[in-house]
């Protein structure tokens, strides 16, 4: 499958890309199960965080521009299924870096809730 | 008895309009799958109450709130992580302009509600309504000016960085960079 040129691909390590913020986090989500339209991310980034995450086209199509230009994810000149599809969508994938970077904040984050869990008042609310 | 749901031609409109806040850079690269974003997300809202509907717009100007702030902030202090002196003069621009318009704005509303016949002492003839019309115009006056030189100033940058982008990509084929 063909990709777009992309000038602002960094070659930075994921972790200089931590912490990601939560919107970004569930875009690279939603991504890491296959290609997704901006429409697809949404609804799924909201259905994944049950309701909690409201992705509007502002906010997802910021967060999109800067994961282009970081090289977390790529825009894809080709649609996956045309007789199903829209070929006004733009579809995305993630890369390399996107799929190390979503691992390494996992990561992060499981660190933190492990910590969070060894505490005291945390074991406390948990019985409560 | 079926209900008919009339295309969201006029909420798409508004929100076409809506998206000319953002800066033009970003808007050429986005608008049109925003635009077909809000269409797709926008027949769920509508299909239901009214208050879905309410809620809907609530989210869209939410979004809008929370974007425009960032892509301004990365077009204008921050443009392209390209070096250039125009960013020391944007980074020194942004703040007057948004002192100015704010001064522009709340100086007018000020001086048209409370004040006029103070500072404009040729309005003491005018009626309450003139006054009102007066302040109002000169509001919106101050208040395009201010994004008016905004979207030059934008424009002048996204010029700027796409012929620097053609360079650096020239200089990278032609391998006269390291």
């Amino acid at each position: 499958m063909k990709k777009r040129f992309n000038t602002g691909a960094s070659a930075a390590p994921a972790i200089d890309l931590l912490p990601l913020t939560p919107a970004v986090f569930y875009i690279l989500l939603v991504l890491a199960e296959g290609d997704r339209h901006g429409y697809a991310i949404m609804q799924e980034a909201s259905k994944r965080s049950n309701g909690s995450l409201h992705l509007g086209p502002g906010t997802l199509y910021a967060a999109i521009g800067r994961l282009l230009e970081d090289g977390l994810i790529l825009e894809l000149d080709e649609r996956p299924a045309p007789e199903l599809d829209d070929s006004r969508r733009r579809y995305y994938r993630l890369t390399d870096l996107g799929s190390r970077a979503l691992a390494a904040e996992a990561q992060r984050l499981g660190e933190l809730a492990r910590q969070a869990r060894a505490t005291r008042a945390v074991r406390e609310l948990k019985h409560a | 008895m079926s209900t008919l749901h009339p295309h969201p031609k006029g909420p798409v409109r508004i929100y076409a309009v809506l998206l000319r806040l953002y800066p033009s850079r970003f808007r050429g690269r986005f608008g049109a799958q925003m635009l077909q974003l809000f269409q797709d997300s926008y027949p769920q809202a509508e299909g239901m109450l009214t208050a879905a509907s309410f809620d809907f717009w609530r989210l869209t100007f939410l979004d809008l709130a929370c974007s425009l702030g960032g892509e301004w902030r990365q077009t204008l202090v921050k443009p392209r992580k390209l070096g250039f002196p125009v960013r020391q003069w944007a980074d020194s621009l942004v703040i007057p302009f948004t002192v100015l318009g704010y001064l522009l704005v709340e100086g007018n509303l000020g001086a048209g509600l409370i004040r006029t016949p103070a500072i404009y002492p040729w309005m003491g003839a005018c009626t309450d309504d003139w006054r009102f019309l007066l302040c109002m115009a000169s509001t919106g006056m101050a208040i395009a000016a201010t994004l008016a030189l905004l979207g030059v100033l934008s424009a002048i940058i996204t010029a700027r960085n796409r012929s620097a982008e053609i360079w650096s990509i020239k200089l990278e084929y032609d391998g006269t960079t390291d």
